[in-house]
C-alpha cells in the first residue's frame, strides 16, 4: 500500500493537466467559433479530470497515513484535495448549463492551484517557494550574517546553515522523516527513531555522518541518492564540529580551527580569510635577514608564505637582539630553531608575534621558567624543545596553556616525571573542557525537555527523587 | 672603417674557432642551458652556498636531513626482523621447489637447496610488539620508534650494482645517489661543513669492498656529490695549515685562486669551475669546522657509553654513528655510513652475531640520542642493506637475495612502532599485499617525507628529464605519519 501512496506525486499531475487542457480549450472556444468543444469532447475531458482526481486522492491519502508530515499542512492538503475533487464532480454535473459551469470551472482552478501549492510545502519545506522570492524581494535580509570570521558560530552560521540546505526539507518541520528532525540543535541532539543523530566528540559514531558514509548505492545513505549532497567541506566541518564536542553556542575562533577548517569555512560563508603575509615579501625579507644575522631561512610550503627559521647555524652570535630581528618576518615563522644561541628569557618576548609557530627549539640556551611564560600567545604551538636548559617544573607546569602542545623535549633539565606528566594531564583536560562543556549543556537541554508532569490533582503530590534523565541511547 | 689592425683581429678569431674548439664551445653552450637552472644566482644563499633548485618543498616536510645506516654485505632478514617459524620446521629438508624453479640465484645456482631456519629466537617488543631477533637487543628497545618494512625488494643480485640500485635507483654509471639529488633539490644547512658525508666500517666477517661511485653526483654538477670521510683518525686528513702559512695568508690564496676561476667561467661558463670555486672555499672553512666536529671532548661520558664508544677516531661502527649526529646537529643534509660485514656465505652463525654486535648498541643509540635531542622529529633514520639473504642455507650461510629482504626506517616524518609489508611463508618474496616495497618506492617515500614529489625533481641531461626514480615509484603513505 505504501507503494500506492508514493505514486501519488505521479499521478496528481494527471487531474492537473487534464483541467488545465480544458481551461484552455474553453478559453480558445470563447475566441473562435469554430474551436469550440462539443458536447460530446467536453464530456470526454471531464471525466478523465473525475477519474484522474480520484485516483490522486486515493494515493495521497494512502500517502499522508504512512509520511510523517506536519498534521496540520497535512489536514489542509487533504480537505483541498478533496475540495478540487468535488469541483471536479460538479464540473461534470453542470457541464451543460454554461454560466455556472464556467464559474465551478475558474473556481476549480484556484482550488487545484492552493492544492498544489500547499502539496510542495509538504515535500520541499514551508519556504521552498518564498525564500527565494522574499530574498530577491528584500534585498538582503536583516540578519546579515557574520561579516569577519572572528564573529562566525560555529554551529548558527556554519553548520545549521548547511543541514538546513541539504537536510531539513525531509528532516524538518513539516516533514520528519524517521522521526528525525535536524532544524535545531536540540532536535538534532535528541535524534530520531534509530537514536541519536550524533556522539559527542565522535564523528565516527555519529549516526548523522554514518549514514553520509555509506556508498552512494546503499539504500540508507543520506540524503538519498538523487537529492543534493553535501559538499566535502560540508562533511569536514561537520566531524569537525562534532569532534570538537557539538556545541551550540560558541565561537569559531574559541577552539582554534585548523587552516583547513578556517579556509572551509570562509568559502562556506564567503567571508576573507584572515591576511595572510605575503609570500614574495615575506621571502625577500628573508633573504635579508639571512645575510644579515647568519641564519638559515627556508620556505616551507610553494604556494604559502611559511618559513622556517633555522638560528643555530649562527650559534652564540645570535642574541636577543638578533631575534628582534626577525620581527618583519615573525607572522609567518612556522619552525624556529633557536638550539645553542644566546638567547635569553628577556628575548623571548620578540615570540609574541609569531602567532603561526608549530615548532620551537630552545634547547641549550639560557632561556629559563620566567621565559616559558612568554609562550602563553602560542596556540598552534605543537613541538618544544627545552633540553638541556634551566627550566624546572615550575615552568612546564606554565604550559598548560598551550592547547597544541604535543612534544616536549627536557633531556638534561631537572624537570621531573611527575610535571611532564601533570601537563600532558592538564593539557588532556584541557581539550577535554569544552567536549565536557558542551556534552553537559546537551544534558542539562535534555533534562529540560524531558522533565516529567505531575499532576496535582485529588491526591497528595508525587515526591520524586532520584529519577535520572533517560540514558544516552534512550 | 676597418683598419688593418682590425682585419688581424677578426682573421685570429676565425682561426681561433677551428672546427674542434667550436664544436667544444658548442657543447659546452649546450651544457650551460641545460644548467641554465644550476648557474641561476637567486638559487644561491649567502656567501654563495647552494639553496637547491626547488624554491619551497612541494608538500609540507617533514624531514630535513637523513641519516642512511647501510649495513653493506646483506643483513639476513630471515634471522633480524621477519621471523618464518615455517622455515624453522622445515630446517635441513629440501627447500620447496615450487619457490625457486626458474628463479635467478647468485652462487646457489644449480646447487642442492635446502631449507634454513634462524637459530636465534625473535622477541615482541615494546608497546607495538614489533618482531626483533635477540641478535638486535638494542634495537628491541626502539622497537615503538621504527618501522620495520618487510616486503623490501630490489633487481640486482650483486653487491656493487645493488649498492648503486640502492643509491641511485639505477646501475648505469652517471646516475646519481640520493644523497646528491637532496643536495642538488634542497641544499644544505651546512655552510662549513659537506652537506653529504660518508663514513665507512667493518667488522663480521665477508667485508666487501665499496666503491666511491656509490656517492657519486653522476650527471649532476661534482659539488653534490658525497664526501667520504676518514673514519679512523682524523676526518680529513691535512686539514691544518703548513709551518709557516697562518689562516690570513691561505685566505688571500683562495680569493686570489677564486678570481682567477673566475675569469676563465667567464669565458667557457664550465659548471665545473663553479664547483672549483665553491670546494676551495669549504675546504678553507672546514680547516676549521673539521677539527671542531672531531673533537669529542665535550662529549660527556655517559653519551659515549650509550652509543658504545671507546675512542673517538677507532673506525667502529659506534664512532661514525656519533660524528654523525654531530654531523647531523651541525646541518649536514645526507649522512651515509657503511657497515661492510653482512656478507656471510658461511659461518653466519658467529659471523651475524659479531656483526649484530658491532652495529646494533650504536643503531639504537643514534635513535634514542636524536630522540631526546628533538632531532628525530627531522632526521630520516634508515638502516638496511643493499639486499636479504636466502632463506635457503649456503653451506654455514646464506646467499644473496632480491626477492624480500628487510629494513627499518625511524623519524622523518615515518609512523613509529609498526611493520609495514610481509613475505611468504619462507621469508622467500614478498608478498603483493598494497604493502611491497621496491627501493624506486622506497625512493618515492624518503623523497616524500621532505615534502619532495618524486616526480618533480627532475634534471634535464642527454635530452630528457631524469629523476631519482626514474618511472618507477609509489610512495608508501601508509608508513607516513
Amino acid at each position: 500500500m505504501e507503494f500506492v501512496g508514493r505514486l501519488h506525486p505521479l499521478v496528481v499531475h494527471v487531474p492537473i493537466g487534464v483541467l488545465f487542457l480544458l481551461v484552455g480549450a474553453e478559453v480558445a472556444g470563447a475566441w473562435r467559433e469554430k474551436l469550440k468543444l462539443s458536447d460530446g469532447a467536453r464530456l470526454v475531458v471531464v471525466s478523465m479530470a473525475v477519474a484522474g482526481a480520484i485516483v490522486a486522492v486515493g494515493c495521497g491519502w494512502l500517502r499522508g497515513e504512512n509520511g510523517s508530515y506536519d498534521e496540520t499542512l497535512l489536514d489542509r492538503h487533504r480537505i483541498l484535495g478533496f475540495v478540487t475533487l468535488g469541483f471536479t464532480v460538479l464540473l461534470l454535473l453542470l457541464r451543460r448549463r454554461k454560466r455556472v459551469y464556467k464559474f465551478a470551472l475558474g473556481l476549480t482552478v484556484v482550488a487545484l492551484t492552493l492544492t498544489g501549492h500547499n502539496g510542495g510545502s509538504l515535500t520541499h519545506g514551508r519556504d521552498y517557494l518564498t525564500a527565494p522570492l522574499a530574498a530577491w524581494l528584500g534585498g538582503e535580509s536583516d540578519d546579515a550574517g557574520p561579516q569577519a570570521l572572528a564573529e562566525v558560530m560555529v554551529f548558527e552560521h556554519v553548520i545549521q546553515p548547511s543541514l538546513h540546505a541539504k537536510c531539513v526539507s525531509c528532516h524538518g518541520e513539516t516533514k520528519s522523516e524517521g522521526d528525525l528532525r535536524l532544524d535545531s540543535f536540540a532536535a538534532i541532539m535528541a535524534g530520531g527513531a534509530t537514536g541519536p543523530a550524533i556522539v559527542v566528540g565522535d564523528p565516527t559514531e555519529s549516526l548523522l555522518l554514518q549514514r553520509l558514509y555509506l556508498p552512494m548505492g546503499d539504500k540508507k545513505h543520506m540524503p538519498p541518492a538523487g537529492r543534493p549532497q553535501p559538499t566535502e567541506s560540508e562533511v569536514a566541518l561537520w566531524e569537525w564540529w562534532i569532534s570538537r564536542g557539538a556545541a551550540e553556542a560558541g565561537r569559531l575562533v574559541e577552539l582554534i580551527p585548523d587552516p583547513e577548517i578556517l579556509a572551509a569555512v570562509a568559502a562556506q560563508l564567503g567571508l576573507p580569510l584572515p591576511p595572510e603575509p605575503d609570500r614574495e615579501e615575506m621571502l625577500a625579507a628573508a633573504r635579508e635577514i639571512e645575510s644579515e644575522l647568519g641564519v638559515g631561512v627556508r620556505a616551507l610550503a610553494v604556494e604559502r608564505p611559511w618559513l622556517t627559521v633555522n638560528a643555530r647555524l649562527a650559534g652564540e652570535a645570535f642574541g636577543d637582539e638578533q631575534l628582534k630581528r626577525l620581527g618583519p618576518i615573525a607572522g609567518a615563522i612556522h619552525r624556529l630553531d633557536l638550539g645553542g644561541t644566546s638567547v635569553t628569557d628577556v628575548g623571548l618576548v620578540a615570540l609574541a608575534e609569531m602567532t603561526e609557530l608549530r615548532q620551537l627549539r630552545v634547547d641549550q640556551t639560557a632561556v629559563s621558567d620566567a621565559g616559558l611564560g612568554r609562550l602563553v600567545g602560542l596556540t598552534r604551538l605543537e613541538s618544544l624543545n627545552l633540553h638541556s636548559t634551566a627550566i624546572t617544573d615550575a615552568g612546564v607546569a606554565s604550559l598548560g596553556e598551550l592547547p597544541k602542545l604535543r612534544r616536549l623535549y627536557v633531556w638534561q633539565t631537572a624537570v621531573t616525571q611527575e610535571a611532564t606528566q601533570a601537563l600532558a594531564a592538564a593539557l588532556e583536560n584541557r581539550r577535554r573542557l569544552t567536549r565536557y562543556q558542551s556534552e553537559l549543556r546537551v544534558l542539562e537541554d535534555r533534562i529540560t525537555a524531558e522533565t516529567f508532569q505531575t499532576d496535582f490533582g485529588y491526591e497528595a503530590p508525587i515526591v520524586i527523587d532520584d529519577e535520572k534523565p533517560k540514558d544516552e541511547d534512550g | 672603417m676597418l683598419t688593418p689592425q682590425d682585419i688581424q683581429n677578426l682573421e685570429n678569431h676565425q682561426r681561433a674557432w677551428s672546427r674542434r674548439t667550436f664544436l667544444g664551445k658548442s657543447a659546452q653552450a649546450i651544457g650551460t642551458l641545460a644548467l641554465g637552472s644550476i648557474m641561476n644566482p637567486s638559487l644561491l644563499g649567502q656567501a654563495g652556498t647552494w639553496r637547491g633548485v626547488l624554491d619551497a618543498p612541494h608538500y609540507y616536510p617533514k624531514a630535513k636531513r637523513v641519516v642512511h645506516l647501510c649495513m653493506a654485505g646483506g643483513p639476513s632478514h630471515v634471522d633480524l626482523f621477519d621471523p618464518k617459524p615455517v622455515l624453522n620446521r622445515l630446517h635441513g629438508q629440501p627447500f620447496p621447489e615450487s619457490f625457486t624453479k626458474g628463479e635467478q640465484l647468485a652462487q646457489l645456482q644449480g646447487s642442492e637447496l635446502l631449507a634454513r631456519g634462524a637459530k636465534v629466537g625473535f622477541r615482541r617488543c615494546g608497546i607495538s610488539g614489533q618482531m626483533i631477533s635477540d641478535l638486535l637487543p638494542h634495537t628491541q628497545t626502539i622497537a615503538d620508534d621504527i618501522c620495520i618494512v618487510r616486503s623490501m625488494h630490489t633487481e640486482q643480485i650483486n653487491h656493487d650494482p645493488a649498492h648503486a640500485f640502492m643509491n641511485a635507483g639505477s646501475i648505469n654509471k652517471g646516475r646519481p645517489s640520493m644523497g646528491s639529488w637532496l643536495l642538488y633539490g634542497l641544499g644544505s644547512e651546512a655552510e662549513n661543513l659537506p652537506g653529504y658525508v660518508v663514513l665507512v666500517s667493518e667488522g663480521g666477517g665477508g667485508a666487501q669492498p665499496i666503491s666511491a661511485r656509490q656517492w657519486s653526483a653522476g650527471f649532476l654538477p661534482s659539488k653534490f656529490q658525497g664526501v667520504q670521510f676518514q673514519s679512523r683518525g682524523a676526518p680529513v686528513h691535512y686539514v691544518g695549515n703548513p709551518e709557516g702559512v697562518c689562516q690570513s695568508t691561505q685566505r688571500q690564496v683562495i680569493d686570489e685562486v677564486a678570481r682567477l676561476n673566475g675569469l676563465q667561467q667567464e669565458r667557457s661558463l664550465d659548471p665545473e669551475i663553479e664547483t672549483r670555486v665553491s670546494q676551495y672555499e669549504l675546504a678553507f672553512k672546514m680547516q676549521t669546522s673539521v677539527p671542531e666536529l672531531a673533537d669529542i671532548s665535550d662529549e660527556p661520558q655517559s653519551m659515549l657509553d650509550l652509543y658504545g664508544v671507546k675512542e673517538a677516531g677507532d673506525g667502529s661502527f659506534a664512532a661514525n654513528c656519533l660524528l654523525a649526529r654531530r654531523l647531523l646537529e651541525r646541518g649536514s643534509r645526507f649522512v651515509q655510513l657503511y657497515h661492510r660485514g653482512w656478507d656471510h656465505h658461511s659461518k653466519l652463525d658467529t659471523n651475524i652475531q659479531v656483526a649484530s654486535k658491532l652495529v646494533d648498541q650504536a643503531s639504537a643509540a643514534l635513535v634514542k640520542d636524536l630522540k631526546q635531542r628533538g632531532m628525530l622529529e627531522d632526521t630520516l633514520v634508515i638502516w638496511g642493506g643493499e639486499f636479504g639473504r636466502t632463506p635457503m642455507g649456503q653451506g654455514t650461510g646464506r646467499d644473496h637475495h632480491i626477492n624480500a629482504f628487510s629494513v627499518w626506517m625511524a623519524g622523518g616524518g615515518i609512523r613509529p612502532g609498526m611493520t609495514w609489508g610481509s613475505t611468504d611463508d619462507l621469508g622467500y618474496r614478498y608478498l603483493n599485499d598494497g604493502q611491497e616495497m621496491h627501493v624506486h618506492d622506497l625512493h618515492a617515500t624518503m623523497l616524500a617525507c621532505f615534502g619532495i614529489d618524486h616526480k618533480k625533481l627532475t634534471y634535464r641531461y642527454q635530452g630528457r628529464d631524469f629523476r631519482l626514480t626514474d618511472v618507477h615509484g609509489h610512495v608508501a603513505r601508509g608508513i607516513l605519519a
